[in-house]
């Protein structure tokens, strides 16, 4: 294929290929290394000649263009040599601190101050010596480090001839060279490109002598070439693949040769290869005129050369947050681990249901934090922290989400400092944390305070209607009570865990009084608030109990005339770990139940395979002791008396609102009047709050296996 | 180290293979695969040392097939992935020099994919990594790659429980790449050499093992084996 005669000679532009390592690189040693130094940098770019007939290669950069990071190297790169796949070019990099000073460069200054870099080597003589500086290229950017997006604009200097050069013909080499002379051509490529000396060396010359013997050499051997009868082919490696049109290399190269040899017709070789062999037949032979005048070497020519982003001078962009924000990459990582548990060991894991339900936790001391982590742990991403304490020096000890730092300067808010925690385990995780006291029974207000225990009163209700499971983790019996009584009023998830010295209760509380156990599945427990019924539960089936219905009396001020280790909860360290973990436990096999709420108690045994459910039995109650290293699961049910969920109670909330809280809270005997347990109680001595003690008292509502 | 060579001739194997043998594995494969496949890129050696402490031999390194092109057709290209720039940063057309020497094209769109086997010392058995870029660099998301894989893969991928694809960093590269999950790799490796007590002894399993293996991986991502690699396991 011939072109005309005197046709302008248009070259396939070089196109630039960034690969993702380089961004790495750079972003670590702008952030360890050069800080806001933006001062030029020197890379170093990668080509080879094109070898597939339909993609042209590019001018690369991978993560070794740039110096490498260690504090005792200069910032210059380690050149690579001899490699046949990457021909080193040098470049230079200008990566402005913000976007404005990126579009603020002075685009032609700097082009053409790379170009007069290239003009100055060719008339020194300097690029014959190293041919690799005909293809110097420039790169500006700017690299967001906070968005992980790049912003670059490459441009490859070319000089211009003037006029331009003319193409008298162009076609493949193997129609230009007769069979021995491309035989031979193609085998002196091949030696060229295998021997590590010459194997990147981007610019060569060709001389064919009559007995078709080709032969090439370094640009340095010019002078040896001048032979009679020889014929002169000037040879480079052409990232392009077009049949009709030569890569841009060829641009300086023709600048070069005019300039250095003066020479008006040169015959060129765009050299290509096919899997790694010289390809005559993709290979180009070409011949160019060049019709500058006398004086055009006299001065630096025009270049031109800024990269076209799909056919507009404008720069391009790169996001790589997927891959280099570390909290996308702790998130998918996280989901990982719970896949692979699914497929693995649980394919009935449900994790869409894990990752969307709310958890309120109330208190975030050792139960708390504890409780907090292994949700996290689960794939639970929801979590609210309600606690008006702030973090005392003993704290970090057992409270796992605190260190020292929280302590400082009075101590940090419980509720804020565990939210920020969790958020520097696992940035996505959706913490919230409310810092307020929960309003207890038996603990009289004044009128002042009236208002604003209301207020939190309402407060905890609203937190309550707005999450769908609820974990009760304070230290005081009483505090427990109105929360339990909330929950049970609107059917969410409750689990209650207690600690006592060396023992320790974790339970589910049964469905509300008013509710009904209708078509449940985990998904409807957690999108809707409440399934109210007028109807009561059915007798056939108990209600299982809460916290309270063990309890025949009511829950008061347990707090004041205590000692000093009766007020600090003081326990064996390993039960808070313990009980939080099973309390988690039960809460997944809760979701995964499909009778969730309303599931019955379940308690082991010894037959193994009895439960149907995938993640086995479902207990209500799981009371431990570590004295004997032993846990048991209990069955319970609801108390028609209880202080906290009988409907009696209920019902009186629901009729009187937060008059009956306030009454409850100023007067410490209306709950037992309330539901009748004034009658049932057999001694008036003055309480211990030891609940192990209680069990003693206890009434025989309870229908339990105990051991 | 492998002493459980001579035991393993009395042991039924466990369909997982030693590190040394994953490299006389992995040079026995790229061996064939340059024999069979001459118009692909070849599967290159790239020596690599993780653990300088722990790593016990000298050949430590992964397989890699760098450089599979997939060219789209004008109709796939995307163009929500050019940016509508401002024209702040461009360059008024009086600034440059009028240039008709550049030859103004409208290129394809190219996936190129780049596909490494590395050996895991976790599960005992080669991992496919790959990952996938435009050719200005910008990766691909796995959603785009999945219109590249064949169709057969999604099906395989949803059927077994043993076949899925997810991201993790490239234990030399550090950074993230996509894998086929090595969970259930030494299972379905026993099934694929089961029964036959010819083909359990030791040499024949190293040497064929990366072969067999390709023969279901490379079905997920698209990569087809020869049948001439296949046929020398039937001798």
């Amino acid at each position: 294929m011939s072109k005309k005669e005197g046709a302008l000679l248009q070259f396939a532009p070089m196109q630039s290929s960034v690969d993702e390592g380089f961004w790495h690189r750079f972003s670590s040693l702008k952030l360890n290394k050069l800080g806001i130094d933006d001062s030029p940098l020197p890379i170093i770019g990668f080509y080879a000649p094109c070898s597939h007939s339909q993609v042209s290669n590019h001018l690369t950069l991978l993560a070794e263009s740039l110096p490498s990071e260690s504090s005792d190297s200069s910032l210059v790169p380690e050149p690579s040599s001899g490699n046949r796949n990457k021909c080193s070019v040098p470049g230079i990099l200008y990566n402005t601190n913000t976007m404005e000073g990126f579009h603020a460069l002075d685009k032609m200054k700097l082009l053409k101050e790379e170009a007069a870099k290239i003009w100055n080597d060719i008339v020194t003589g300097k690029a014959v010596e190293d041919c690799s500086m005909l293809s110097r290229f420039l790169l500006i950017s700017f690299a967001d480090l906070k968005k992980w997006s790049f912003h670059y604009w490459f441009a490859f200097p070319a000089l211009m001839l003037d006029p331009p050069a003319a193409l008298v013909n162009l076609r493949p080499a193997s129609q230009w060279l007769s069979a021995a002379e491309a035989e031979s051509l193609s085998t002196a490529c091949n030696e060229w490109r295998n021997s590590k000396s010459t194997a990147d060396v981007p610019f060569f010359l060709v001389t064919i002598d009559p007995q078709s013997r080709a032969t090439i050499r370094l640009l340095k051997d010019w002078d040896a070439c001048q032979s009679d009868a020889h014929k002169i082919l000037f040879g480079f490696y052409d990232p392009c693949h077009l049949p009709n049109n030569p890569g841009w290399p060829l641009r300086n190269f023709l600048a070069l040769i005019s300039a250095k040899w003066n020479l008006k017709s040169v015959q060129f070789l765009c050299y290509r290869e096919n899997r790694g062999f010289a390809d005559m037949g993709l290979s180009l032979v070409g011949e160019a005129l060049i019709t500058v005048s006398e004086g055009w070497k006299d001065t630096m020519p025009n270049a031109v050369g800024w990269e076209l982003n799909k056919g507009r001078k404008v720069p391009r962009c790169i996001s790589l947050a997927q891959s280099m924000d570390p909290t996308r990459l702790a998130v998918s990582a996280a989901d990982l681990n719970l896949k692979l548990m699914r497929w693995r060991a649980l394919p009935s894991l449900n994790l869409s249901a894990l990752s969307s339900v709310k958890c309120l936790l109330l208190g975030a001391g050792t139960l708390g934090c504890q409780v907090a982590r292994m949700l996290m742990a689960w794939g639970v991403r929801k979590i609210t922290l309600v606690d008006n304490g702030k973090v005392a020096m003993s704290n970090p000890l057992r409270q796992s989400l605190y260190t020292l730092d929280d302590c400082l300067n009075g101590g940090s808010f419980k509720a804020t400092a565990a939210v920020e925690s969790l958020k520097r385990i696992f940035p996505a995780v959706e913490a919230e944390g409310v810092v307020m006291a929960i309003p207890m029974p038996g603990h009289p207000v004044n009128s002042q305070e009236q208002e604003s225990v209301l207020d939190d009163c309402r407060r905890l209700s609203d937190l309550i209607d707005a999450h769908d499971s609820v974990f009760l983790l304070t230290d005081t019996r009483e505090s427990r009570w109105l929360p339990t009584l909330l929950c049970a009023n609107t059917n969410k998830i409750t689990i209650t865990a207690a600690l006592g010295f060396d023992s320790f209760l974790v339970m589910r509380h049964g469905a509300g009084p008013f509710s009904h156990a209708h078509g449940f599945n985990a998904e409807t427990a957690i999108s809707s608030s409440s399934d109210v019924h007028k109807i009561k539960d059915a007798k056939g089936k108990h209600r299982l109990g809460c916290y309270f219905c063990n309890d025949v009396v009511a829950p008061t001020d347990s707090t004041s005339n205590r000692t000093l280790d009766q007020q600090c909860t003081v326990t064996r360290p390993g039960l808070a770990p313990i009980a939080s973990a099973l309390a988690v436990e039960l809460l997944v096999s809760i979701l995964h139940h499909p009778e969730g709420i309303f599931a019955e108690g379940d308690i082991s045994s010894n037959v193994i395979g009895t439960s149907e459910q995938p993640l086995g039995i479902l207990p209500h109650q799981i009371r431990g002791s570590l004295a004997q290293f032993s846990q048991m699961t209990l069955v319970g049910y609801s108390s028609s008396s209880c202080t906290a969920c009988c409907d009696t109670v209920l019902s009186e909330y629901r009729n009187k609102g937060m008059e009956f809280i306030l009454q409850a809270i100023n007067h410490p005997t209306y709950l037992e009047d309330l539901t009748g347990l004034t009658e049932l109680m057999k001694s008036a001595t003055a309480f211990s709050l030891d609940w192990d003690k209680d069990d003693d008292d206890g009434g025989g509502d309870e229908d339990c296996v105990e051991i | 180290m492998d002493q459980k060579e001579s035991v393993r001739d009395i042991t039924p194997w466990d369909g997982t293979l030693s590190s040394s043998d994953f490299f006389s594995a992995a040079c026995a494969f790229s061996e064939k695969w340059k024999r069979f496949n001459a118009f692909v890129p070849p599967w290159l050696w790239v020596p690599s040392r993780k653990h300088h402490l722990l790593s016990s031999h000298k050949e430590e390194g992964y397989l890699s097939l760098e450089g599979m092109c997939l060219i789209k057709s004008s109709e796939e290209q995307e163009s929500c992935r050019s940016q509508t720039w401002k024209e702040e940063s461009s360059i008024s057309q009086e600034e440059e020099a009028v240039d008709n020497a550049t030859l103004v094209c409208i290129c394809d769109e190219v996936n190129h994919y780049d596909f490494h086997i590395v050996y895991s010392p976790s599960y005992r058995v080669p991992v496919l990594y790959f990952r996938s870029y435009h050719s200005d660099g910008q990766p691909l998301p796995f959603g785009e790659i999945e219109k590249d894989l064949p169709d057969h893969s999604a099906k395989i991928r949803s059927e077994s429980k043993w076949t899925f694809i997810t991201q993790e960093e490239h234990p030399y590269l550090n950074r993230p790449w996509y894998k086929l999950h090595p969970c259930g790799t030494s299972e379905w490796m026993k099934l694929l050499f089961h029964g036959d007590t010819a083909l359990n002894k030791n040499g024949f399993v190293i040497e064929h093992y990366l072969v067999s293996w390709f023969s279901v991986i490379g079905q997920v991502v698209g990569l087809k084996i020869p049948l001439g690699m296949l046929e020398t396991l039937s001798c």
